[in-house]
C-alpha cells in the first residue's frame, strides 16, 4: 500500500508540473512544439538527458551488466561521443528555425533540399519508429507496476495510469509540460540510481570495491574483460563493439525528440553549455550499471535479464520506503522518455506530413488548427503504442533494433545541410534510402556482412556514396537556397 | 425531425457507430471483471477503447475531408455535423476508458 502511496504522490506531482508550465506558453504551434524558443540551460539540460535515458537505460542498463558485464560500457562510450555533433548542429538549426518559423528536423531538411517527398518519407519513417519505442515504455511502466504491487496492479493497468498522466500533461502544455516533468523525473532518477548503486553492494558485499573483488574471483571474470560478451554469452569481439559505438553515437543526436530541442532552445550558448555539461548526466549510468554488477553473484539465472532490477527489489528484504521510491524513479525513466516521443511523433506527423496534403496545408494554418490536430495525434499514437503495449504479440523489439540502425542515416544528410553546399535533393533521397535498405538487408541476413559489424555502418558506407555520387552527377541546388545555411 | 432530415447517410453511420459503442460498452460492462489481477484487460476496458481508436482516426479523416471540401467550396451541409459527431461520440467511450482505469485502483 505505501509503495502504491509513493507512486501515486509521484505521478500527482508529475501531472502538477506538467500542465502548470502550459498556462504561460502562448496558443499558437510554436508554443505548443517549441515552447516559444523559450527553454533556458536547466530544462533543456534534463529534456535532454532524461529524454533519452528511458526504461530502458533503468531496466536494461542493470540487465545488460548483469547478462553481458563490460560489454555493458559501451553505453557510456556511445552516449559521451554522441553528444558532440549537437555542439555543432544545434545553434544552426536554432537560428534557421527562428528565422523560417521551423520546429522540426524534417522541416528543416525538406526545405534545403527542396523536397516535399523527403519531408514525408522522414515523418512517416519518425512515426514508424517512434512508435515501437513508446511502446517499450509503456510495456516498462507496466511491467514495474506489476511486479513490485506481485500482480495487484496488472501490466495494462500500471501503463495505462502512467500514460494517461503523460497524455493529459503533454495535450495541454506540450514541450513545456515535458520539459518541466523531465526536469523533476531526472533529478528523481539521479537521486534514486545513485541511491541504489551505492546501497545494494553495500548491503549484499559490504561496498563496491569488495564487490568487484568477488566477480574478478568468480566464473564472471571473463565477463569483466573487456569488450565483456555477446547476448548468446559467447566473448563480444571488437569489431561489434566499437561499430556499435560509432553507429549510436552517430545515431544519438539524429532522434527526433533529441534534434527537436534545437528549435526550442533559448539561444546558441543554451545548446552549446547543455552539450558540455551533458557527460556529467551520464554518471547516471554508473550506479545503474553498478546495480546489474551486484546482482551477479546473488542472484543467479534470472531471465530475461531486464527484469535483474525488480527481481533484486522483490527478494531482497528492503525497506517499503525504498522500493516504492525506486519504482517511482523507474516510472520517471519511462514516462520522461516516452511524453517526448509522443509529443515529437504528434508534431512531426502533422508539420512534415499532413500539412503537405495541399488542402489540409491551407486548413491547417488558420487558427489554431494545427495545435488542434498536433493534440488529437497526441492521443491517437498514445492508443496506437497503448495497443501494441497491451493488445499485440508483435516482436517491436526488432523494429526497434532496425530503427537504431535507420535513425543514423540521418546523419550524412544533416551533415551536409550545413557543410556541403554541393548537396542536393536527389543526393540527399537517394542517399536515405539506400542506407536504409543497406541497413535493414544486413539486420535480417546477418551472415551476409563481410565482416561482423553493426549493419548501420555498411547501411553509412552506402547512403555516403549515393548522396555524395546522385548529388555531383544532378544539378545543384539555387544558390540562394544554400547560403542561408551556409552562411550562418 | 429537422436534424435528422440535414443528416446524411454518412452522418447517420457515424452516429450508429458511436451509439453501437455505447451499448456494447453498456452489455459487457462487468463490475466484478474490473480491476482482476489478469494481463488481459476486461471487456469493459476493451470495447471502448477500440471504440476511441477507430474513432479518433475517423475524426482524423473527416478533417482532411472538411479541408477540402472548405477549399473546393464545397458545401455538402453536413460538414459541421461530421467532426461534432465525433466530438460528442468519443466523449462516452472516453470516459470508461479512463473512469475504468481510475477505478480499478
Amino acid at each position: 500500500m505505501i509503495i502504491l502511496l509513493i507512486c501515486g504522490i509521484y505521478l500527482i506531482i508529475s501531472l502538477v508540473m506538467g500542465i502548470a508550465p502550459g498556462l504561460k506558453v502562448t496558443h499558437s504551434t510554436d508554443g505548443y512544439v517549441a515552447g516559444d524558443r523559450s527553454m533556458n540551460l536547466l530544462i533543456l539540460y534534463f529534456v535532454i538527458g532524461a529524454s533519452i535515458f528511458s526504461s530502458f537505460a533503468f531496466l536494461g542498463g542493470p540487465g545488460w551488466a548483469y547478462s553481458r558485464g563490460a560489454a555493458a560500457f559501451y553505453i557510456l562510450a556511445y552516449s559521451s561521443a554522441g553528444i558532440i555533433p549537437f555542439y555543432f548542429f544545434g545553434p544552426k538549426a536554432r537560428r534557421i528555425g527562428q528565422k523560417y518559423g521551423y520546429v522540426t528536423q524534417a522541416e528543416l531538411l525538406a526545405d534545403r533540399f527542396n523536397s516535399k517527398l523527403l519531408s514525408v518519407l522522414l515523418s512517416v519513417t519518425t512515426v514508424v519508429v517512434l512508435v515501437p519505442y513508446l511502446t517499450l515504455q509503456m510495456k516498462g511502466a507496466g511491467l514495474v507496476l506489476s511486479t513490485i504491487s506481485n500482480g495487484a496492479i496488472p501490466d495494462w493497468l500500471g501503463a495505462g495510469i502512467a500514460y494517461l498522466v503523460v497524455l493529459l500533461y503533454v495535450y495541454f502544455s506540450g514541450v513545456m509540460g515535458v520539459g518541466w516533468t523531465n526536469t523533476f523525473q531526472g533529478i528523481f532518477m539521479l537521486v534514486i540510481a545513485w541511491f541504489l548503486g551505492i546501497y545494494l553492494p553495500q548491503k549484499m558485499y559490504g561496498g563496491i570495491g569488495p564487490m568487484f573483488e568477488q566477480l574478478i574471483n568468480s566464473d564472471f571474470k571473463q565477463a569483466l574483460t573487456a569488450p565483456g560478451l555477446q547476448s548468446n554469452g559467447q566473448p563480444w569481439n571488437w569489431w561489434g563493439f566499437n561499430s556499435s559505438v560509432i553507429i549510436s553515437a552517430i545515431g544519438f543526436t539524429m532522434w527526433p525528440h533529441f534534434f527537436m530541442k534545437a528549435f526550442a532552445a533559448k539561444s546558441d550558448r543554451t545548446i552549446k553549455l547543455t552539450v558540455v555539461l551533458y557527460p556529467t548526466f551520464l554518471i547516471f549510468l554508473v550506479p545503474i550499471l553498478i546495480i546489474g554488477f551486484s546482482a551477479v553473484l546473488q542472484f543467479p539465472g534470472v531471465t530475461p535479464s531486464d527484469t535483474i532490477l525488480p527481481h533484486v527489489l522483490v527478494q531482497m528484504d528492503l525497506p517499503v520506503l525504498l522500493i516504492g521510491l525506486v519504482c517511482a524513479g523507474t516510472l520517471a525513466a519511462s514516462m520522461s522518455s516516452g511524453d517526448a516521443i509522443v509529443h515529437a511523433a504528434a508534431s512531426i506527423a502533422t508539420r512534415d506530413c499532413l500539412s503537405k496534403v495541399p488542402s489540409f496545408s491551407n486548413w491547417l494554418s488558420t487558427g489554431s488548427n494545427e495545435r488542434k490536430i498536433i493534440r488529437i495525434l497526441v492521443v491517437f499514437i498514445s492508443l496506437v503504442a497503448y495497443y501494441f503495449a497491451v493488445f499485440s504479440e508483435k516482436d517491436i523489439v526488432s523494429l526497434l533494433l532496425a530503427a537504431y540502425g535507420g535513425i543514423a542515416q540521418l546523419f550524412p544528410i544533416t551533415f551536409a545541410m550545413f557543410y556541403w553546399p554541393r548537396a542536393n535533393g536527389k543526393g540527399a533521397l537517394a542517399g536515405l534510402i539506400g542506407g536504409i535498405i543497406i541497413t535493414l538487408i544486413f539486420l535480417y541476413l546477418p551472415d551476409l556482412r563481410p565482416l561482423p559489424m553493426h549493419e548501420g555502418i555498411y547501411g553509412l558506407i552506402v547512403n555516403v556514396i549515393l548522396l555524395v555520387g546522385f548529388s555531383l552527377l544532378t544539378e545543384p541546388e539555387k544558390k540562394e537556397r544554400i547560403e542561408k545555411y551556409t552562411a550562418l | 425531425m429537422d436534424l435528422l432530415k440535414k443528416l446524411t447517410f454518412y452522418d447517420k453511420t457515424k452516429a450508429g457507430f458511436y451509439i453501437t459503442a455505447l451499448l456494447l460498452t453498456v452489455i459487457f460492462f462487468d463490475f466484478e471483471e474490473v480491476g482482476m489481477a489478469t494481463h488481459t484487460p476486461p471487456l469493459s476496458f476493451i470495447i471502448p477503447f477500440l471504440f476511441c481508436l477507430v474513432g479518433i482516426l475517423w475524426l482524423i479523416i473527416d478533417l482532411l475531408i472538411l479541408s477540402a471540401e472548405k477549399i473546393n467550396n464545397k458545401n455538402s451541409g453536413s460538414s459541421e455535423y461530421n467532426i461534432s459527431t465525433h466530438l460528442y461520440g468519443l466523449i462516452i467511450p472516453g470516459i470508461f476508458v479512463i473512469g475504468i482505469i481510475l477505478y480499478s485502483l
